[in-house]
Parts: structure tokens; sequence; C-alpha cells
């Protein structure tokens, strides 16, 4: 039994496949999303810190 | 960001037929198609500035895009609700088929999910170290699996062709 048989058959699925196709504007909006995630990530931990540290000199001098 | 962007979105461009292929491949939904089609480019992405040129670019896509689904699929298995026919179920419910594509489609669509990305690596051309590397498993596990693959596959033709001289 050889795979290769179905070679012609999976050349031609992936042509069908093909037809599902995904544009510019498509990837950019999904790398963007990611991006935007990241930046509030971050923007979340740092304001998050900063609070940490007013509230402890906050206690510290109480 | 802005160095890279334009660089992944022409390797996107290129290569997004592998994407495409392997979810049709594994999802049968549009929309789960699209689901999954989104966190291969987000994997792709995250681990765009890691990629070194050490293997083809075709590799590192299939490596990251099969590593997403087969992942996704593991945990969509330990949902109760889950219903798929093993190869092993094939035949005994009575399908045959007409040509050879349909039947390829049929049994793509029914083996276990890392049978089928190893099968889809074989029609590739990869070697079975390639695969060993890609699905990240061992070298001898690949060689079982195409083992039974290939015996699973001529029992399944025996019966197809049984099933076509009958009627």
């Amino acid at each position: 039994m050889h795979i290769q048989r179905f070679k012609p058959s999976w050349q031609r699925y992936k042509s069908e496949a093909a037809l599902d196709k995904l544009n510019t504007a498509d990837v950019l909006s999904i790398i963007s999303c990611k991006e935007a995630v990241s930046v509030n990530r971050f923007h979340r931990l740092v304001s998050g810190l900063a609070m940490f540290i007013i509230l402890m000199i906050c206690l510290q001098g109480g | 960001m802005k160095h890279r962007t334009p660089h992944f979105l022409e390797v996107i461009e290129t290569y997004q037929g592998i994407i495409t292929s392997l979810c049709h491949a594994y999802y049968s939904s549009v929309e789960d198609r699209k689901d999954v089609r989104q966190e291969i480019i987000l994997q792709l992405w995250k681990s765009f500035d890691t990629f070194k040129g050490k293997s083809k670019i075709s590799t590192w896509i299939y490596r990251v895009s099969l590593n997403t689904i087969l992942s996704r699929r593991r945990e969509e298995e330990k949902r109760p609700d889950k219903d798929l026919l093993t190869l092993s179920q094939i035949g005994e419910r009575g399908y045959f088929y007409d040509d050879n594509d349909q039947f390829f489609n049929y049994l793509l669509s029914k083996l276990k999910d890392e049978d089928k990305a190893i099968l889809i690596l074989q029609l590739e051309g990869y070697g079975n170290n390639e695969i060993a590397s890609i699905v990240g498993i061992t070298m001898s596990n690949v060689s079982t699996r195409l083992h039974r693959i290939k015996s699973s596959l001529r029992e399944k033709l025996k019966i197809k062709i049984h099933a076509h001289t009958k009627v």
C-alpha cells in the first residue's frame, strides 16, 4: 500500500482549501489585536506597580 | 513591529495554502476553521522573531500550525460531547466512495489527529526524521504509526473495492 497514491488527491484537497483565502487586512487585524492586548497588559502592569509603590510610601509615611 | 510586519505579511501571503489546508483537514465548520486559522497566525506572529532560518519556512509553518491544531484538538477531546469516528470504524458503517478523492477526503476526516498530521507530512514529501521533529514524537513512533496507517488503509480499501463489486 503506497500512501503516495493519495498525493494527487491531497494536492487537489489543498487547491480547494486555498480558495478560502486570507487577505492582508485580515492578517493585520489579527496581529494588531495581539499587539493591543500586549500593550494593555503592559499598561495595566505598570499602573498596578505605580499604585503599589504609592500605597507603600503612604503607609510608611503614616 | 514596523520592520517585521511587511515581512510577516509576505510570508503569510506566500504560505497561507499550508495553513488553510490544515484548517480544512482538521475542522469541517467554517467558524472553527476561522478560529483556528486566527490562532495559528497569532502563534506564527509570536514566534516569528525566534525563527532563525535553520529549517525551511514551510517546515516552520507546518510545525507551528500542527502544534497549534493538535493542542487545540487535545483540549476539545476532553469535552464530553465529543463524537469522532476512528479509522477502524470506517467501512463498518457501510460507507463507500466513487473515487480516490472522496475516499481520501473521508479517510482524512476520520484519522486520529496525530496520524493525520503524519499522513499529510508524508504526502508533502517529508522524511520520517523531519516528521518526528515537526510532530514532536520519536522517529520509531513515526515508523510504527505509518505502518499502522498503511495497514488500516489497505484494509479499508479492500472493503471499498468489495462494496463496489457487490453493487
